[in-house]
């Protein structure tokens, strides 16, 4: 039945505003390189190919997987595209599992790549997924999608700015460590208050960059990870969650799962957890790699990790509970606030908690980590998905 | 052995060249969704899965699954969305299936081009630097492929054209399908070019559709009240996006894919092992270059198939008896409708398009330009 499955290499570019050197499939190329490289595979070693697309417009080319069909190594091999808004390099990097762990595949390539500040506005193309009739003019995008839920979070639980800001003060603080950051110059608490306003309440600081960047990871069999990784990530856990596109219906007297909390993310977690056999998630996980685009979005992805109750998100982040040395540190890497390359962002938490547990984190590592989670969220909050990495089998 | 797996439900809403104009996508998606969860007995709250594929530009959409994975019934499951063709849906389910994790998925696909310019579309999934100007899309692709091939066997002018004639006659017997007119081997080579050597009628006419399934683990279908589809084995495979690189006579990923199939399937003729096949036909050449590469046949051979009658609807081994892409073809989809449509031949349910005692089946889906890319299925009314 299920194959036992690790990741064991890892390959990122550095993530940057624009990298007009590189097409599309050459970027996308260079991290499937490295990946291969970490693993101490070649090309002709890897049996499948999954490459995670968000939405195309932000590349320029409908169907672009085609196109990078050969940049990745997939020219002869089993491949396929996967795309779920922000959650698809989670959605890739579980596609990846389930090749191996079906027993159909040894060894699988997983390969994620955006350009975002290379389409003209990436709003206007972050616009163009809602209604056409009712809500593309009201110029509903992503920012003011989440700016929704940050209110809602703000009314339900008492939620400051200021609680905001402390996100973007420790995230911008990890990220000056991150070698492969976008941002990497540390943010003051009353720089990101002052910041001017994009939505209400998300102010700039609060706001994660455009960023072009790739990112892949080589996935494989028990078999071939005892060969070829002398630590390799397991991956111990995994789900994904589907919500409604309505955010209307995620309010309410009739709402199952409220706008302002991840209760979607919060059932993927407890199947990844339960798969993992973790029971109490904010004692036995060492650290989490969150995609959060928006400092609120992380301290609701908190709470439903059930690293602290609903409504304490905002206290504990201010209080330094998730600060590199703190009880759980958060994004060690600096997380999607310091590098959001759409397509690769979810991708790269996994990648960067595998990092972790393979104890090659460099000056972000997070000393003796030993379970690691990542996630990803895509669509109008609606799409999720939970990995759980672990040292252990 | 990992397979087989079972499809435990089916349904296909019906095929419009004309369009689904009176329904949203939304709608139907949900519609034949709803349909194929009934047609396996089980709500939709009992399946732990949902796979679906779709292309945004067909959409109209950026990120359409925000909208149609939950048509598609996904809420609050565990959802996957296949940025590709059809078949790639069903390739997805299975894997997950296969891993222990997941027994009984819906796996869905669809296509309203009626809404969206298709051909524009598909320029824009070219090259933008050197192919996207000279106006490289999918026909131009086939066209490229047809010429490699016709010049490869030396194929005559009627070559394509009868698998046309022969797949609008199949095609008028499937009442899913828009009603389409017979035509004449003269009408299919007096048709324009729709890019030389192909002509208008030897491409696939867009339709708006929307197939829908059910694959469970054979260990949960055991309490299902269904005449089970086994999926015996599946391969899948791309090639080089560049059509300079490739050997274009031929579809090297399906001879790749279908090995892969084959084997899991324990087929060792492929040419004597099926009753019936449901092939992507997106141009007549590509069901030419499909049944070489699937091994009914030698290289350059095909031909002979669609002039001896071989795969016609009461030969040795039809083709694309619901009528196939050329009747009508829903287009981002269609690998996932060969799926459905084989399957209601190994249960019987395929009504006047019926191959009499059909017990194991081929279905193939294919996209990219000349065909980059495959996925293909061995299924069976019989275990083994």
């Amino acid at each position: 039945m299920t194959v036992t499955t690790a990741i064991i290499g890892v390959g990122q570019t550095p993530y940057r505003f624009q990298t007009p050197e590189l097409t599309w499939p050459e970027l996308a190329q260079e991290a499937a390189r490295r990946a291969l490289e970490h693993a101490r595979l070649g090309v002709d070693d890897i049996d499948a190919v999954v490459l995670g697309l968000a939405p195309s417009a932000l590349v320029g080319v409908n169907e672009a997987e085609k196109w990078a069909a050969p940049a990745v190594g997939a020219a002869g091999k089993p491949y396929l595209r996967v795309n779920t808004g922000g959650a698809t390099g989670g959605s890739a990097a579980q596609a990846g599992y389930y090749h191996v762990a079906s027993g159909l595949f040894k060894t699988v390539l997983v390969v994620c790549a955006d350009k975002v500040a290379e389409s003209p506005d990436a709003q206007h193309v972050l616009n163009a997924p809602w209604d056409p009739l009712y809500e593309k003019d009201v110029t509903l995008n992503a920012i003011n999608m989440c700016a929704f839920q940050a209110v809602r979070h703000m009314h339900k639980y008492g939620t400051t700015e200021r609680q905001l800001a402390s996100v973007a003060v420790r995230s911008r603080s990890n990220g000056a460590r991150n070698p492969l950051a976008h941002l990497r110059r540390p943010v003051t608490l009353e720089e990101v208050l002052d910041s001017r306003y994009i939505c209400y309440p998300l102010k700039l600081a609060d706001c994660c960059p455009r960023s072009s960047g790739a990112c892949a990871v080589v996935l494989a069999s028990a078999e071939v990870a005892a060969r070829q990784c002398a630590r390799p990530a397991w991956i111990r856990g995994l789900s994904a969650c589907t919500n409604t596109y309505y955010m209307g219906d995620r309010m309410g007297p009739g709402a199952e799962l409220d706008h302002g909390d991840c209760d979607d993310l919060a059932l993927a977690a407890r199947r990844a957890y339960e798969m993992a056999g973790i029971r109490d998630p904010r004692r036995e996980v060492s650290l989490a790699e969150i995609y959060a685009p928006f400092t609120s979005t992380e301290i609701a992805a908190v709470e439903a990790l059930g690293f602290c109750a609903k409504g304490e998100g905002g206290r504990l982040a201010e209080a330094g509970a998730w600060d590199m040395g703190g009880e759980l540190p958060v994004n060690p890497s600096g997380g999607t606030l310091c590098a959001n390359p759409i397509s690769a962002t979810a991708l790269v938490r996994v990648a960067e908690a595998a990092l972790q547990v393979m104890g090659e984190a460099g000056e972000r590592q997070v000393p003796g980590a030993r379970v690691a989670v990542a996630t990803g969220v895509g669509g109008s909050l609606q799409f999720h998905t939970c990995l759980v990495l672990a040292v252990e089998r | 052995m990992p397979f087989p797996l079972v499809i435990a439900g089916v349904a296909q809403s019906s095929y419009r060249r004309s369009g689904h104009r009176e329904s949203r996508l939304e709608d139907l998606i949900f519609e034949t969704c709803s349909a194929a969860l009934d047609d396996a007995g089980l709500a939709r709250d009992e399946v732990d899965s949902v796979v679906i594929a779709a292309s945004d530009h067909v959409d109209g959409r950026c990120i359409s699954s925000m909208l149609t994975a939950n048509a598609a019934g996904a809420y609050c499951n565990d959802e996957i969305k296949a940025a590709d063709e059809g078949a790639f849906a069903l390739v997805l389910a299975a894997l997950r299936l296969l891993t222990g994790h997941f027994r009984t998925s819906l796996v869905a696909s669809w296509s309203k081009p009626s809404e969206s310019p298709y051909a524009l579309g598909q320029n824009l999934a070219a090259d933008p630097f050197y192919h996207q100007p000279f106006g490289l899309n999918h026909v131009v692709g086939s066209a490229l492929m047809a010429s490699a091939y016709r010049h490869r066997f030396g194929a005559a002018d009627d070559a394509a054209a009868r698998v046309v004639v022969k797949n609008r006659a199949h095609g008028r017997n499937n009442p899913l399908v828009e009603e389409v007119r017979a035509v004449e081997l003269q009408e299919v080579l007096a048709s324009p070019y729709a890019a030389y050597p192909l002509h208008a009628l030897e491409v696939a006419p867009e339709a708006d559709g929307a197939a829908a399934l059910v694959l469970a683990t054979e260990e949960r279908t055991r309490d299902l009240d269904a005449r089970p589809v086994y999926l015996r084995g599946m391969g899948w495979a791309t090639e080089s996006y560049y059509l300079g690189e490739r050997e274009l006579w031929r579809f090297a990923a399906l001879e790749r894919a279908a090995r892969r199939a084959y084997e899991a399937a324990d087929i060792g003729d492929p040419a004597g092992a099926f009753d019936l096949a449901e092939v992507c036909d997106a141009t007549a050449y590509h069901e030419l270059l499909a049944c070489e590469a699937l091994g009914f046949c030698q290289p350059g051979a095909a031909v002979d198939l669609a002039r001896s009658g071989t795969t016609a609807i009461g030969g040795r081994l039809p083709v694309n008896p619901s009528g196939g892409c050329l009747s009508a073809y829903p287009v981002f989809s269609a690998g996932l409708t060969r799926v459905a449509e084989a399957c209601l031949q190994l249960q019987g349910r395929a009504g006047a398009r019926q191959v009499a005692g059909a017990r194991t089946a081929l279905a193939h889906g294919c996209a990219g330009y000349a065909g980059q890319s495959h996925a293909v299925f061995v299924l069976s009314g019989d275990r083994q």
